[in-house]
């Protein structure tokens, strides 16, 4: 994994977009995900050992400063300043308040009424009152360095990532990498606690009832209904001296089942969350990608090595599975469901092949397809009707040099009814996707192009809106078809595009605003 | 067009209007730079170290400012009262044998300074305004003005032991009360809302609004975060609806939009840094040149910028707004000769090109006609009537109701201009330096002019609030014509610059007064 340190006031850090970064921009029915909302392992993969002798297939992740928004906000957090920037829609009137030291993420609770920042460098949460801007500040342990917010966004916990470019905030004294904060953002209650060694990730159930932070030998449940909350720690592997890194976790809609995927390891492994009980869970060779189905009730795993697909009934995983063969002309090792959970889309984004496979979840047909070129990233939009794949600038196995896409990232739009499809060079590789919640519009930013390019997934059209510099983050205001897309600019610059009438509002310098006397 | 247009406008423009005359002192008993009011026409005296009220019927007064010697003059809003920097001779010993300034002994003398407000040829009230504040900016309703050092001007006036490099002064004309507010390291430029309650002062790197009542600043907008990059507006300008204040940067291309409604600040990024701008109240828009591109433009939306560009032949420097329209000049660039005449109802243009380049530009009092003085080209005189005209001053006449432009050749320099309109048309008064007659253009044929006689060299012309004109003579006791544009009549003042030639240096005591 790529990350790209961007030295700017509104947004530190930005990576290109990632298979599985790309999927979660591409569905909002991802939110509905067990997995949403949570901080995703990201190891450093060093000799991962593939038996089939294809590189890990890749899960990027997006880790940026990325603005928080409900359908009436913007907030945007300042770490220099130490400050968080409101922004309203439409009239797009800037209002900055004071939060603690070097906020470095924001984010909004799922009722639009808080927003609250994680100030690295104070060791504190700021919790802001969306509409009045009052701030409350609650301590947490020190030296943390991430912040994720639980789904109905009651809780927030703080934890240190090593594998964040934050460092955390260190005093000199002695320092817990494993020690994590909890708080209620509501009642301002702060329950630290012990996790395992090397917090990776925090995943809640949707809910939010439950949450679990991964470790390296360990899952931590809390129960987040119980008055003084407690971690319980469960062991995921027999090796403690030296612990397979849990490469993917995912938890269950219902906070009751993780599913782990180790590396190195032949098989699964199953967490009973209730009872507190880990079982191997069978799975074909070398699996390299795991989802549950948007509606929670499956698991799908793809096992690259053997070539399958298995498909789990997460009520009973151990004796409901079905394998389904993949087409043996390439390999597979990703999949992304459609919202609907109708069909899904295979690829490996390691093959170097211009290749993907559509799988009808109906029929289980599984259909080897072309592509311009091999797959970066693959997503779909919300209603389910178009996939968006993107290709970088490599030409993998099979592009001629007379091809129009040779050395030339690309995108690829697919309408999933008829598989008909379209393809764009492209200047620069992609590095934001986001799209309306109707399904019929999309948007996507590339490197160090001043352009923000709309996608019509009913035509396949695109058309290219200049705006005033290079873009950081692109996404859409919550619950609205209006894409925010922040810029490079020392003093901060946000655009805001209507697609219904194509206007492009732009605001620039607001961070001004937090040092205007009044 | 109604000349009361314009009233709004220059309120706006944030510029010293009315400069001091310390200058065009001839080394004679007077300086030519006066200040015509409606009770009568002023003139420092240096030798003197007077002031004299100069009236139409050959008489005239030393103004008594109580023993102080004038160092500047100027006229405030409405030419209805003058303003004057003073000083004054203080002597310490206190001996009643010493009468005169010379006889004091040199230690012990010192100089004071103040404004004196003159009404109708009196001193009415002063007050302590320190003389290195060399610009002065006035509300609309004329009864407030503040006062600032202007860094543009040529003073190196270090009045007192300190200056306070980031002082305004508001002074109240009728009381001469003074208050002193800190704004921000030099501030250059100072815009009024129309209903006088605000002012909006950019200095280096900040921009306050005062209110004018509280006579406190109410906001302070930063231009930057990094006290390291000093930030210096070079333009000003308040948007039509008053909502918004847009300062262009010396030396970058952002346009900082102050919201003064929802304060809060956004910027613009622009094509280049202004060199002028200016509001289009009839159609609610602001004008935008640039020095060194070949482009207006026109912000047509101030909320969410929205801007037309329109691309001329040649950059433009300045802007003339008429009513629904500017008129597009460039007074910097000696290659340039295109006066451009903006619609800014349909942004159509009309390009007309002068002889020679532009050395200042003035609209008529209805808006007809664009008269701009013409300096010698700098270069490429090239052949016959082309060099004959090019290498020498000129006057051209644009008809802003038609394509034509005319230009004349001028014997010298000018040395003044004033727009006249009469029930006959409009007329443009001139003045070249060395030629004892006005010439008076008629702009409807520029070519048929008429002179009026002068009795002695012209020096400057001056427009009385009355509608008249006055012209200072290059005449060493004193010389001031009364010029009736209506009538065409002129009289003359002369003599006036002996008033108390040869007083004595008194030493006033306004302690013992």
């Amino acid at each position: 994994m790529k990350f790209g340190l961007l030295h700017l006031g509104l947004v530190p850090l930005l990576t290109s977009c990632s298979e599985a970064a790309l999927s979660k921009a591409l569905s909002s029915e991802d939110a509905e995900m067990a997995d949403a909302g949570s901080a995703a392992e990201n190891y450093d993969d060093g000799d991962y050992g593939a038996e089939d002798g294809f590189a890990p297939e890749e899960e990027e992740e997006l880790l940026a400063l990325l603005p928080a928004t409900t359908p009436e906000y913007v907030f945007v957090a300042n770490p220099d300043r130490n400050t968080v920037t409101r922004i309203s829609v439409p009239a797009l009137s800037v209002i900055t308040t004071e939060v603690g030291s070097n906020p470095i993420s924001v984010a909004v609770t799922p009722d639009h009424a808080t927003a609250v920042t994680f100030n690295m460098n104070s060791n504190d949460i700021s919790i802001i009152d969306a509409a009045t801007l009052e701030v409350q500040t609650v301590g947490v342990r020190e030296g943390r360095n991430e912040m994720v917010m639980s789904p109905d966004g009651e809780w927030v916990i703080c934890f240190f990532n090593q594998d964040s470019d934050e460092v955390g905030s260190r005093s000199g004294g002695a320092q817990s990498f494993n020690d994590i904060s909890l708080v209620n953002i509501r009642t301002l209650e702060h329950f630290p606690m012990v996790v395992g060694p090397n917090p990776r990730g925090v995943h809640f159930s949707a809910d939010g009832a439950i949450g679990v932070i991964v470790s390296d030998a360990y899952l931590s449940r809390i129960d987040l209904t119980a008055d003084e909350p407690e971690p319980e720690h469960i062991q995921i592997t027999d090796d403690l001296i030296d612990p397979p890194l849990a490469e993917e976790v995912v938890l269950d809609p219902m906070g009751a089942t993780a599913i782990v995927r180790q590396f190195g390891a032949t098989d699964l492994v199953h967490v009973d969350l209730d009872l507190l009980e880990r079982t191997p869970l069978d799975v074909g060779d070398n699996p390299t990608d795991l989802d549950i189905t948007p509606d929670g009730t499956e698991l799908v795993v793809v096992a690259r090595g053997s070539g399958e697909l298995w498909v789990y009934d997460l009520a009973d995983p151990f004796d409901s599975q079905s394998v389904l063969s993949l087409p043996d002309e390439t390999v597979f090792g990703s999949v992304v469901l459609s919202p609907d959970n109708a069909r899904g889309l295979l690829y490996s984004t390691a093959s170097g092949a211009s290749l993907y496979a559509s799988w009808d979840r109906g029929s289980d047909a599984v259909v080897l397809r072309d592509l311009v070129k091999p797959v970066q990233g693959v997503g779909i939009s919300p209603t389910g009707g178009t996939a968006i794949i993107s290709h970088s600038a490599a030409n993998g196995t099979d592009v001629d040099a007379s091809s129009p896409y040779y050395n030339r990232p690309a995108l690829s739009l697919v309408d999933l009814d008829t598989f008909f499809g379209t393809s764009l060079a492209l200047p620069a590789e992609p590095t934001q996707f986001a799209n309306t919640p109707d399904g019929e519009t999309g948007f996507f930013v590339m490197d160090g192009q001043p352009y923000l390019e709309v996608l019509n997934f009913k035509t396949l059209i695109h058309d290219e809106i200049e705006l005033k510099s290079n873009p950081v983050h692109l996404g859409t205001l919550l619950d609205t078809d209006t894409a925010f897309i922040s810029q490079e600019h020392h003093l901060g610059r946000i655009s805001f595009f209507h697609p219904e009438d194509g206007d492009l509002q732009t605001i620039t310098g607001f961070e001004l605003n937090a040092n205007i006397e009044q | 067009m109604n000349p009361a247009l314009f009233l709004p406008l220059l309120a706006f423009t944030g510029c010293d209007l009315w400069p001091s005359t310390t200058d065009s002192y001839m080394g004679s008993l007077w300086s030519t730079s006066i200040v015509t009011l409606d009770d009568g026409v002023y003139a420092r005296l240096p030798e003197a170290g007077a002031l004299v009220r100069i009236g139409t019927d050959q008489t005239w007064q030393v103004v008594d400012l109580k023993g102080a010697e004038p160092l500047s003059i100027r006229p405030d809003a409405g030419k209805n009262r003058l303003l004057v920097h003073a000083q004054w001779p203080v002597c310490e010993d206190q001996d009643s044998a010493i009468k005169r300034v010379d006889d004091c002994p040199e230690n012990a003398l010192s100089y004071r300074t103040e404004l004196a407000i003159i009404d109708n040829g009196r001193r009415t009230a002063t007050a302590s305004i320190p003389t290195h504040m060399n610009a002065m900016t006035f509300t609309p309703d004329g009864t407030t003005a503040l006062a600032f050092m202007d860094d543009a001007s040529d003073s190196t006036n270090v009045s007192g032991p300190i200056v306070d490099l980031s002082e305004v002064i508001l002074l109240d004309l009728d009381s001469g009360d003074t208050t002193s507010v800190s704004v921000g390291f030099m501030p250059k430029n100072i815009l009024f809302t129309a209903d006088g309650q605000r002012a909006v002062i950019m200095s280096r790197s900040k921009v306050v609004v005062l209110d004018l009542e509280s006579q406190s600043i109410t906001v302070e907008y930063p231009l930057t975060l990094d006290a390291d990059i000093e930030i210096d507006p070079s333009a000003a300008v308040l948007t039509p609806d008053e909502r918004y204040v847009l300062i262009a940067i010396e030396g970058t291309n952002d346009l900082y939009k102050l919201d003064l409604e929802v304060v809060s600040i956004d910027m613009e990024a622009l094509d280049s840094s202004p060199s002028d701008m200016s509001a289009d109240p009839e159609n609610g828009q602001t004008v935008l040149v640039y020095r060194d591109r070949a482009q207006v433009d026109v912000i047509t939306e101030h909320d969410f910028i929205e801007r037309t560009t329109i691309g001329l032949d040649d950059p433009a420097s300045d802007i003339a707004m008429g009513a629904g329209t500017a008129v597009l000049y460039n007074a910097s660039n000696n290659s340039v000769r295109d006066i451009v005449l903006l619609n800014l109802g349909d942004h159509e243009t009309t390009e007309y090109v002068a002889s020679n380049p532009v050395d200042s530009l003035q609209l008529s009092p209805e808006g007809d006609y664009a008269v701009a003085t013409l300096k010698p080209s700098s270069s490429g005189y090239g052949t016959g009537l082309d060099a004959y005209q090019r290498s020498r001053w000129g006057l051209a006449v644009a008809d802003l109701l038609s394509n034509d432009i005319v230009s004349l050749v001028l014997e010298s320099q000018p040395i003044g201009l004033e727009m006249v309109q009469t029930d006959e048309g409009a007329f443009a008064l001139l003045l070249l330096s060395g030629f004892d007659s006005l010439i008076q253009v008629d702009l409807s044929a520029p070519g048929n002019y008429s002179t009026i006689e002068l009795p002695s060299d012209p020096a400057g012309i001056d427009a009385s609030p009355n509608g008249g004109f006055t012209i200072a003579h290059d005449s060493s006791l004193g010389q001031i014509s009364f010029l009736d544009p209506a009538t065409g009549t002129i009289k003359t003042t002369s003599g006036f610059a002996t008033a108390g030639w040869m007083d004595e240096d008194t030493l006033p005591r306004r302690d013992s007064e």
